[in-house]
């Protein structure tokens, strides 16, 4: 378990992080949210010991990380890169030796994980030679390679096709699987949805909203109505206080305060319109995440 | 420890298979087997020019026996038999006045030892006649077996090739007949070799830093291991593919030295001796000493490490190859301080600036390995030197290790020397 217990950086008049707490359990995903800038990476720093923390700590399994513990963590940075003309096996190779596995582990694993990635044939071949997304693949398995009991991944689904980020995430489920805790860091709202069990967004380097997000979404005050899109909403404003969101997926998207009955707005629309799909749902984590998240204001 | 000899074996085993080292260290063989052969043609050139020499005989009748023997071998001798007669192995003044005056350039003194055997001494003063000296001595064999046939009446063979020849060196700048004839080119050899060792590996510290910062492998290796371990790893890796370098061309080098040797004793079984015509010197072949490559590799890993701590430091706080090249201007200008320093050791060894130059640190290395392979330097002064290198690699060091922490996550603009100093101090 990795506990993050009020921690705090500068970097001389800049606060980039204050004040962070929070838990990342085993066998699940952690997801650590914001927009640019928040300061995500530089806590990502402080978890690897990277960047050692002003105020505050940082443990694992009860212990302050230092060098001997963050050996065994598995990370995947956001700006990443391979060695590009040294072949991909001997980068495996290299990162598991750092990371102190075993060369005969170390092999057998580096085939095994070939394999799940179908990468058998490209890691005969140097960096160079692979596509970007296979790229991003051999560095996901530099990453796991050594099987780390905490693994951080920043952004890792950045450039990746489909058909790779179902990859990616069967991976990630059958790490979580293994027992195996990880913080993702992504701006890829529905991929954190689907994975993260809690959650913590930061904002200009303070934490905002943590918790468990199937926790924070029920008790989210407001209730959502996705429904067939409607080209004329004059009708809402018998209903103070509905706002409008931007449409998804070619619905539109409601938000209403407690005290309006989601029965009152149907009635309304199929009056103005001719509506084939109704529903109350959750808000969604990007629901969430917007409310939260300031709007950059403008550079001067 | 483990992960400073991994990272090390990665840049040793990568680097050792690109082939701007594989051509260099043919380049770096090839010119030290050039080099080497080199005194071949220079003896035949210096053959061309004649050595004008004042033998000095307890006879005047062995005199004339040398003199005809040597003006038959060697066309080349300007041969002049002095009327002062010899006692012993002694210079008579008047031929030593006359040596200094540059009259001659080289006296012969032949005499008749204890055992009333003919022997000989050399005394050179110019460099062309030293170099003559196994010459001379090959030649004067024959001289040996008539002059000795005609005192006793009977030769000992056994005896007479191995006649007593001693070269006694007037010029107190040459370290010793051997060195001096191969100290001038070799050690320039050598010097221009750790020169450029120095600079091209240190270079490769540097831009090693770069490239993992640019192509951002940097992210992943920092998150397995600590920055000083890659600052060591880097630097003990790359150190030692210049070392194989270094031991590369040096193994070249003394397997000329004993195929010569070898060369030399094959000649004597097959001529029974009579025609000990070649010493590896004799033959012409340059060697370099084993001791001197013992103080290159000393001197070469002092000045590398020395250089090399400090390019990893500089490489750390640049993000971009082109931001090297202004740094790397200003920072290999010690090195080229100190190598023309060690040029002029090759002048005079004695000077007072190569003196003082070879005791202060980032010069000391060439500077003092130039003069320790051409002349005698009292132990004092090399400990100073290497005591004084070992100071500035510790310095630089701790410098590099913290440059390094705060540089190798930073990308972007360089930073100016003031938030270097701050960052310096912010990391204590």
């Amino acid at each position: 378990m990795l506990d993050v217990s009020h921690v705090s950086k500068n970097f001389g008049a800049l606060r980039a992080v204050d004040d962070l707490s929070f838990t990342a359990g085993q066998g699940a995903v952690f997801g650590l949210l914001g927009p640019n800038g928040a300061g995500k990476t530089t806590s990502i720093r402080m978890i690897l010991d990277i960047l050692q923390p002003d105020e505050g700590e940082i443990r694992w399994d009860g212990v302050r990380v230092d060098a001997e513990t963050r050996h065994t963590f598995g990370y995947l940075p956001e700006e990443r890169g391979l060695y590009p003309k040294m072949r991909i096996r001997d980068q495996l190779l290299f990162f598991a030796r750092l990371h102190g596995m075993p060369d005969v582990e170390a092999k057998a694993r580096i085939a095994q994980l070939a394999e799940a990635f179908h990468l058998q044939e490209a890691i005969k071949k140097t960096p160079v030679e692979l596509s970007k997304g296979n790229q991003q693949k051999v560095q996901f398995m530099a990453a796991i390679a050594h099987k780390p009991p905490l693994l951080v991944l920043d952004e890792p689904f950045a450039g990746l096709d489909p058909i790779n980020v179902e990859i990616f995430k069967r991976l990630i489920r059958e790490l979580i699987a293994a027992g195996t805790t990880i913080v993702l860091s992504s701006h890829r709202m529905e991929q954190v949805e689907e994975l993260c069990r809690d959650i913590c967004i930061i904002d200009r380097s303070k934490p905002v909203l943590k918790g468990n997000l199937a926790e924070i979404k029920r008790a989210w005050p407001d209730r959502f109505i996705r429904m067939t899109a409607i080209p004329n909403t004059a009708f809402l404003a018998k209903f103070p206080g509905v706002t409008v969101l931007p449409s998804e997926n070619g619905y539109s998207k409601l938000k209403m305060p407690p005290q309006i009955a989601p029965a009152d707005i149907l009635r309304e629309a199929v009056s103005s319109a001719p509506i084939d799909h109704f529903e109350v749902v959750e808000p969604s984590l990007r629901d969430i995440y917007l409310q939260y998240v300031r709007p950059e204001e403008p550079v001067a | 420890m483990k992960t400073v000899l991994t990272i090390a074996a990665r840049e040793y085993t990568e680097r050792i298979k690109q082939k701007g080292f594989i051509i260099g260290t043919i380049l770096g063989v090839l010119l030290i087997v050039g080099l080497s052969f080199m005194f071949v043609v220079f003896g035949l050139l210096s053959s061309a020019f004649t050595t004008s020499v004042a033998i000095v005989a307890p006879s005047p009748a062995v005199g004339a026996i040398i003199e005809h023997t040597l003006r038959k071998a060697d066309r080349s001798y300007r041969l002049t038999v002095v009327p002062q007669h010899s006692q012993d192995s002694q210079l008579p003044a008047a031929v030593r006045d006359a040596l200094e005056k540059k009259k001659y350039d080289a006296a012969l003194v032949a005499y008749y030892n204890r055992n009333k055997q003919l022997a000989f001494s050399y005394y050179p003063e110019q460099p062309n006649a030293l170099s003559k000296a196994s010459d001379l001595k090959q030649y004067l064999l024959p001289a040996v077996i008539v002059a000795d046939g005609m005192k006793r009446g009977n030769t000992r063979a056994e005896n007479e090739l191995n006649f007593p020849f001693t070269t006694v060196n007037l010029n107190k700048h040459f370290k010793s007949e051997a060195e001096q004839s191969q100290s001038q080119i070799l050690v320039y050899f050598l010097l221009l070799l750790m020169y450029m060792s120095v600079i091209l590996y240190g270079i490769y510290v540097a831009q090693g830093v770069i490239e993992e910062k640019s192509n951002r492998v940097m992210e992943l290796m920092i998150g397995a291991v600590r920055p000083s371990q890659l600052l060591a790893g880097k630097i003990f890796g790359i150190g030692s593919l210049a070392l194989t370098q270094l031991i590369i061309i040096g193994g070249a080098s003394m397997l000329i030295n004993a195929t010569a040797a070898a060369n030399f004793s094959q000649q004597l079984l097959h001529s029974g001796g009579a025609g000990a015509a070649s010493s590896s010197t004799g033959l012409g072949i340059l060697t370099v000493p084993l001791l001197s490559w013992v103080y290159l590799i000393v001197f070469f890993l002092l000045g590398f490490f020395t250089y090399a701590t400090m390019f990893a430091g500089v490489g750390a706080l640049a993000s971009k190859p082109e931001d090297l090249q202004q740094t790397n201007s200003i920072f290999t200008l010690p090195i080229i301080v100190a190598y023309l320093l060690s040029l002029l050791v090759l002048v005079d060894p004695q000077q007072p600036v190569v003196v003082w130059g070879s005791l202060i640190p980032m010069l000391s290395p060439m500077v003092m390995f130039a003069r320790v392979a051409t002349s005698d330097v009292p132990a004092w002064q090399v400990a100073v030197a290497i005591a004084g290198s070992f100071a500035a690699i510790w310095l630089f060091t701790l410098l590099a290790g913290k440059l390094y922490r705060i540089g190798v996550l930073m990308y972007g603009k360089p930073l100016a020397p003031k938030e270097i100093l701050r960052a310096i101090r912010a990391h204590t």
